[in-house]
């Protein structure tokens, strides 16, 4: 067990966002996220990463009370994020978002400094897909095409060296064949041995590659399970159905 | 293709493709376009007192090396990190009173006295506007704006302790108007190459990261409050250094070295040289100061100037000269024969 | 002590609502068009210098000087936003200098037109009231009293008319506003007006019981800026409680230490939220809005 949120509760004015929501997960298992639109699955990530404070409940990593901590201090332990809408250094080239991480006190910690960040940085930005040579690396990262900042995202996430990646929504606004390319590379790197908690919108994308799924409904965790048991768990649809039917 | 034909090309097209970090230079007139920007402003400033003796124009020349600093320390915060401080004044006024009652009270020698006060200005100032960091960057500037206002008022009040609105009078300024020209101006050339150091390297690199996005820089596991406190103390320091050195000078500090004047004019002279270029604000520093000394009615109305040049700029022309110099520069020419 | 006291609730609660107004106008202007206005402390320098000129300079009756200025100073808000902030709406950093330099251009063509030194105008209503054994000159009492219309009427506005609607449907979220037919530039100004005519009319009423000067312009935006950053940035109701919380905090500090000092407040204000709670006392949605 690496991850175990406990009874964590966060309200915004009247509503509550996430509402006694706990749940652990185990080293190098995909965990998906999943529920509609205001259930709660970016703010219970944010929660995770530290960017906003819960009002009562814990996080434990691996046993570790880091509830409370700020952002780069979680981020310091090996948690990292992406960003639903992403949030490129729009300014600065890309390879020098992955290079920032690359700076930071973790990453200099694990590779004792040796080595130049930015041979590093395109070796990464090459993991995610982009091609070595394009010109996008040179390019500021504000100019490329959405599904390109998703992968910025996941690299700059990647380059941290983490061991959780909590990913949110990755896979949204991006088109079948970037979906395709992109689920299997997210199989490589839990064979890798990373920790991954997914936060998804589409549920049938996610079920062909979680270990285990959560469902979220107006900050309420309503079940847990494998895909097929969330898949087929009348509730769930209910939900999915009952609003927009994205699940069929 | 006809082999000797001519055509025009940019003159730094040639240098650009061919160097990556490494200079191959081809040509004297490549070398000049290089290192002549480079070089000979520096050298104009260096020998200006051999050509212009006048001590009028030497203490002109050292206000404006002295803006320079203040503007170029300006510009870090306010271009690179994205911390647009409205009250540098702070820093200067910290500086001064800090050496001026080291100096004049303690006795501590001047050759001490400035680089500690500079230090001592810079912690203090940072500790002010420490709390502000936490937040977003609008914060920051409407604490900026009060702290030196809400200083000027301390100072007044406390007649007995930091010498009311009289000032303090009476530090070692041992230097001629010479000495003090070099003083400032090598204050200038030092502070310029390590701020450009600074901003240039990995930690410019954060800096120029958490103005694009402070989330994504917090996601990358970098303390961001400690990176905005090191900048804000670096900052802090070289415009505190320039304060010591002025109380020195003018064997004075009093109130208005808090003033909202020294704070827009700073703004006035970063903004038209170039926000985030180093060079600029310190180019502008220069402009405004002889513009306003060489025009004298306008010394009454600088602030009114400074505002409206600035209301000017920023509405119409973001650029910056130093950018707009630069692109001008970039377009010389010269003839190549293809092979 | 007792004696203090008094001084402190009476003075205080007249500042207090002088900065209510003022504050409120900040606050108003950064909730509608989220715009941080450093001219805000123009407006209230501009209103008192032209009160000066209608009331004393060319003698006109004390409501038409009144009801001039406070239309001069809203054209001047307005004309604020037209030619300057509409070019140049969400760049953050921009606005702000660019209302800086506005603040200082005002201040410094008023320190050409007028002259440097202070001016001094006379009382609207003359005679004062005790409360106990304490003088209360009128003036103050009428302070209070305007202010507290004021605020009613803006009460009103906001919550009545159309257009208070419509600028609170563009404080909400200015997209969903435009969707409506509102338009938020046009509401966006007339916040500002309605800013500048606070403002304007905090200078206008506490004039008499101190001089005109410059000074008072820098003086009104810092404490605006403390109240309204106490307050919570763009809460109505926080810059009301903060006022006072500063108001009364001045007068004590000016009756126990020195006058100089009361700014000095005002910093510390800012700091200590800042470190304690950044979204101010009342900013309760605050974090909804910085939700990543």
């Amino acid at each position: 067990m690496i991850l175990k949120i406990d009874n964590l509760h966060k309200r915004f004015g009247g509503i509550k966002a996430i509402d006694d929501v706990s749940f652990t997960v185990n080293e190098g298992e995909i965990i998906a996220v999943v529920g509609p639109n205001g259930a709660g699955k970016t703010t219970l990530l944010n929660l995770i990463s530290g960017f906003i404070k819960p009002d009562k409940g814990k996080i434990l990593f691996k046993g570790r009370d880091i509830t409370g901590m700020s952002p780069s201090k979680i981020a310091e332990l090996g948690i990292a994020r992406t960003f639903q809408i992403p949030r490129p250094l729009h300014k600065l080239p890309t390879i020098f978002n992955i290079v920032i991480p690359l700076l930071s006190p973790r990453v200099k910690r694990l590779t004792g400094g040796v080595g130049d960040e930015l041979v590093r940085a395109i070796d990464i930005l090459e993991e995610v897909g982009f091609e070595r040579d394009s010109d996008y690396i040179r390019k500021p990262a504000g100019l490329l095409p959405h599904g390109y900042l998703k992968r910025i995202e996941l690299a700059r996430a990647l380059a941290l060296r983490p061991e959780i990646l909590l990913l949110d929504e990755l896979l949204s606004g991006l088109s079948r064949p970037e979906v395709t390319s992109i689920l299997p590379l997210l199989t490589r790197l839990k064979d890798r041995g990373f920790t991954i908690i997914m936060v998804e919108h589409r549920v049938r994308d996610v079920s062909a590659i979680a270990d285990r799924m959560i469902v979220l409904n107006e900050g309420v965790k309503i079940m847990e399970g494998t895909p097929e048991e969330v898949m087929t768990n009348e509730k769930v649809i209910e939900i999915y159905v009952g609003r927009r039917g994205e699940l069929a | 293709m006809a082999k000797g034909r001519e055509r025009i090309e940019r003159l730094d097209r040639g240098i650009r493709a061919r160097t990556r970090d490494m200079y191959a230079l081809m040509s004297y007139a490549e070398i000049i376009y290089l290192i002549g920007p480079r070089i000979i402003p520096p050298i104009l400033l260096l020998v200006f007192p051999l050509i212009i003796s006048d001590p009028y124009w030497l203490l002109v020349m050292s206000y404006a090396a002295f803006y320079g600093v203040a503007s170029i320390s300006w510009d870090i915060l306010g271009g690179f990190t994205g911390l647009v401080s409205f009250g540098h004044a702070l820093f200067i006024g910290f500086g001064g009173y800090s050496a001026a009652i080291l100096n004049a009270w303690y006795g501590v020698p001047i050759y001490l006295s400035i680089p500690l006060g500079a230090l001592i200005g810079a912690g203090l100032g940072t500790l002010v506007f420490a709390p502000c960091l936490r937040t977003k960057g609008a914060y920051f500037s409407l604490a900026s704006l009060v702290a030196p206002l809400v200083m000027i008022g301390v100072i007044y009040a406390s007649a007995e302790i930091l010498g009311g609105e009289e000032g303090i009078y009476g530090m070692a300024n041992p230097f001629n108007d010479v000495q003090w020209y070099y003083i400032f101006t090598i204050t200038l050339l030092v502070s310029f190459l390590v701020i450009r150091k600074v901003v240039y390297g990995k930690f410019g690199l954060i800096l120029q990261a958490i103005r694009d996005n402070e989330p994504a820089v917090k996601a990358s596991g970098i303390n961001v409050v400690k990176y905005k406190l090191i900048t804000l103390f670096i900052s802090g320091v070289f415009a505190s250094f320039v304060g010591a050195l002025q109380a020195h000078r003018l064997a004075f500090v009093g109130p208005t070295f808090f003033n909202l004047l020294h704070s827009v004019s700073i703004i006035a002279m970063s903004t038209l040289g170039g926000i985030a270029t180093i060079v600029g604000p310190a180019l502008g520093a220069y402009i405004l100061v002889i513009l306003t000394e060489y025009l004298r009615i306008l010394q009454d109305v600088r602030m009114l100037l400074y505002a409206i040049i600035l209301i000017i700029l920023l509405i119409f022309r973001p650029e910056g000269l130093f950018r707009y110099l630069e692109r001008i520069y970039n377009t010389f020419e010269r003839k190549v024969v293809e092979e | 002590m007792y004696e203090a006291l008094v001084i402190i609730l009476i003075y205080g609660t007249v500042l207090g609502f002088t900065l209510a107004l003022v504050a409120i106008g900040l606050s108003l202007i950064y909730g509608v068009a989220r715009i941080i206005n450093f001219a805000h402390g123009a407006f209230f320098a501009i209103s008192a210098y032209s009160l000066y000129y209608f009331f004393v300079s060319i003698k006109l009756n004390l409501i038409l000087s009144i009801f001039f200025s406070l239309v001069i100073t809203a054209l001047v808000g307005g004309a604020l936003y037209r030619i300057a902030l509409d070019r140049i709406r969400g760049m953050e950093l921009n606005e702000m200098i660019v209302t800086l330099a506005c603040a200082i251009a005002t201040i410094e063509i008023l320190r050409e037109i007028f002259a440097p030194a202070p001016l001094g105008v006379p009382t609207f209503i003359p005679g004062q009231i005790y409360i106990g054994t304490y003088i209360v000159e009128m003036q103050r009492v009428l302070i209070v009293i305007t202010s507290v219309i004021s605020l009613i009427l803006l009460w009103l506005f906001i919550k009545k008319t159309k257009y208070g609607i419509a600028m609170r449907a563009v404080a909400q979220d200015e997209d969903a506003a435009m969707l409506m037919g509102i338009n938020p530039e046009f509401m966006s100004m007339l916040a500002m007006m309605v800013s500048a005519i606070l403002a304007g009319f905090a200078g206008i009423i506490i004039a008499p019981t101190q001089t005109v000067a410059l000074e008072n312009a820098w003086y009104a935006l810092l404490n605006g800026i403390a109240i309204v950053i106490l307050g919570g940035l763009g809460s109505l109701w926080g810059s009301l409680v903060a006022a006072f919380i500063i108001g009364y905090a001045e007068v004590a500090v000016a009756t126990f230490l020195s006058s100089h000092l009361k700014t000095v407040i005002a910093l510390i204000a800012i700091l200590v939220v800042l470190v304690i709670k950044p979204s101010g006392i009342f900013g309760k949605h605050r974090e909804l809005e910085e939700r990543v």
